[in-house]
């Protein structure tokens, strides 16, 4: 197999964590060594229309199609992982790894409602769901492939075995547990039935997070799970996963907010000196991380970095002329997205420390 | 809604029949009464039948649970109600009309957030509105729909601006829904768990 990695990519043998966001949505991009690449969720610029994984990818000549070994949908909601269906559309080599909460006549029935619903109001919430669904079924049609994968706790993704000249890499699943599985089918009964609303069961507690270790370097990122409740979240993960080394590099979970701080998984799975990556979100009320968030990550990580600034950008000119059009009707009008940034993490075997390079507007905050 | 001939050139019927019902038009005015720029909000009127007595509400329209349009004659005593031809001067022109469906994305106690989409454009952006605002349909959920409006009418005495945000119910599903969405559901599932490896 033949992969390509231009100038301004990782080495052959170097490991790369690359986060991208906001956008709509936040993405990853691992190089496992190799010319092998993982990435997990996705994310548009709203403003371009662009994929910024894909975008980087072609920057540094990586071929999309035999490349990329796992597409990791972390949630199954177009909020999270706008693009995802493009990105597995374009990773021919790829197996589409989702959470198991989706796995139910539940999610199904949830699904075919979210149908119906569009053709009222013209908005959908699973378009990115339906598209990797029809790629899976197409690759599955014409090749005789099998290219989804579940994930769920403790479940191993993907492995490679060592060689004379790579560490062994494995992905391995943390979340989410059996108790949040059962939790997201009975949520998901609920949404079908009763009054009519567009869906908004995609807990986050369902959400998939990775423990990815490269011989002995290890990188934990975060999805968006929750701190609990019990048996769920990062409390079932502290029962589950016992790691001989700690993280150097964490994706700080929720953008940072209080509701996935869990001292425990500092305290165990990640180093005091580690890298801390957040993707803000700016789309809530409470934009996120707040200054008070990225203390609390600083005093726990040996860095933080974020992808953007967690202040609402400068709008475009249609929303500012919505703004005016709305003017005492809304309290405010806002772009929660602006332009996606970049931060990219590199190490390459024998290192200290990993190497940090941004591309605006992302930047060092703590 | 019989206001085709109503009004103008059209642009007022055209909006109010691509419009939703039950929404409140506040620039409405006599002939000779000074111009005003008003925001009027209005609760979704989507189960009424038809009670309204202020002045402004355009009734009519294309969704079944709202009140049917009256007849010319019985509005025409009705000051400021545009209903029929007779109401609305020749002046009286929608000049310009927004329109945004929008999907609440966070609710507490006292505002709402949703992702407002243009229904022209598609283009989306976050907008924050108060609760009170939709009246007797503050019940709001994260997943509900609201329809926000912004027309600029313009007529002899000068432009006016409106807005307007209502409650789309969606309808709820029947019984028959469910076990429909529920069949179907068995079979998709079944068709999806052989794309697994696992």
């Amino acid at each position: 197999m033949s992969h390509s990695i231009g100038a301004s990519g990782p080495g052959f043998g170097e490991v790369e964590v690359s986060i991208f966001g906001p956008g709509k949505g936040e993405a990853l991009a691992l190089h496992l060594g190799n010319g092998d690449w993982i990435t997990v969720d996705s994310c548009r610029n709203q403003r371009s229309g662009g994929h910024p994984v894909l975008e980087y990818f072609d920057e540094i000549s990586v071929d999309v199609a035999s490349a990329v070994k796992l597409v990791v949908g972390t949630h199954s909601h177009d909020d999270h992982v706008a693009g995802i269906g493009d990105l597995f559309e374009a990773a021919h080599s790829a197996r589409y790894v989702t959470t198991d909460a989706i796995t139910s006549v539940e999610f199904f029935a949830d699904l075919d409602a979210d149908a119906r619903i569009k053709e009222l109001i013209g908005t959908s919430v699973r378009n990115e769901f339906r598209q990797v669904y029809a790629e899976a079924a197409r690759r599955k049609r014409a090749f005789g492939l099998l290219p989804l994968k579940r994930a769920s706790e403790q479940v191993e993704l993907y492995h490679r075995p060592p060689t004379a000249d790579s560490p062994e890499i494995r992905v391995v699943a943390l979340s989410p547990s059996s108790e949040a599985v059962e939790r997201a089918r009975r949520a998901l009964a609920k949404s079908v039935g009763g009054e009519v609303r567009v869906s908004n069961t995609d807990p986050n507690e369902c959400s998939v997070a990775l423990w990815v270790s490269i011989g002995s370097e290890a990188m934990l990122l975060g999805a968006d799970l929750p701190i609990g409740p019990l048996g769920c979240g990062w409390r079932a993960v502290e029962l589950t996963h016992s790691p001989a080394n700690r993280a150097s590099l964490f994706k700080v979970p929720h953008h940072g907010s209080p509701t996935s701080r869990y001292d425990a998984t500092w305290s165990d799975l990640v180093s005091d000196e580690a890298v801390a990556l957040i993707a803000p979100f700016r789309a809530g009320v409470t934009p996120r991380p707040q200054q008070e968030d990225v203390a609390w990550v600083a005093d726990r990580a040996g860095s933080v970095y974020q992808t953007a600034s967690t202040e609402r950008p400068a709008s475009p000119r249609a929303v500012r002329r919505a703004q005016a059009d709305l003017g005492g009707l809304a309290n405010r009008v806002w772009d929660p997205y602006g332009t996606p940034g970049r931060v990219t993490a590199r190490r390459r075997p024998g290192d200290e420390k990993w190497r940090l390079l941004t591309a605006p507007p992302a930047f060092r905050a703590a | 809604m019989s206001l085709s001939n109503a009004v103008v050139d059209g642009t007022l019927a055209q909006s109010v029949e691509g419009y939703e019902l039950g929404t409140w038009i506040s620039g409405l005015r006599q002939v000779g009464e000074a111009p005003r720029s008003n925001t009027f909000v209005g609760p979704d009127l989507g189960n009424a039948t038809g009670v309204e007595t202020a002045t402004g509400r355009i009734s009519g329209g294309s969704s079944g649970s709202y009140a049917k349009p009256s007849s010319p004659t019985e509005s025409a005593a009705e000051p400021g109600f545009a209903r029929g031809r007779s109401l609305l001067p020749k002046s009286y022109r929608v000049a310009g009309l927004q329109q945004w469906t929008g999907v609440v994305v966070e609710a507490s106690d006292a505002v709402f957030v949703t992702e407002l989409t243009d229904r022209s454009s598609g283009e989306t952006f976050m907008g924050e509105f108060d609760l009170d605002l939709l009246g007797s349909d503050k019940d709001i959920r994260v997943g509900d729909v609201v329809y926000v409006t912004a027309r600029r009418v313009e007529d002899r005495g000068g432009p006016t601006r409106t807005t307007s945000i209502r409650r789309r119910r969606l309808g709820r599903w029947s019984e028959e829904d469910v076990r429909e969405l529920n069949a179907a559901a068995e079979k998709e599932l079944s068709s999806f768990m052989d794309l697994f490896e696992d």
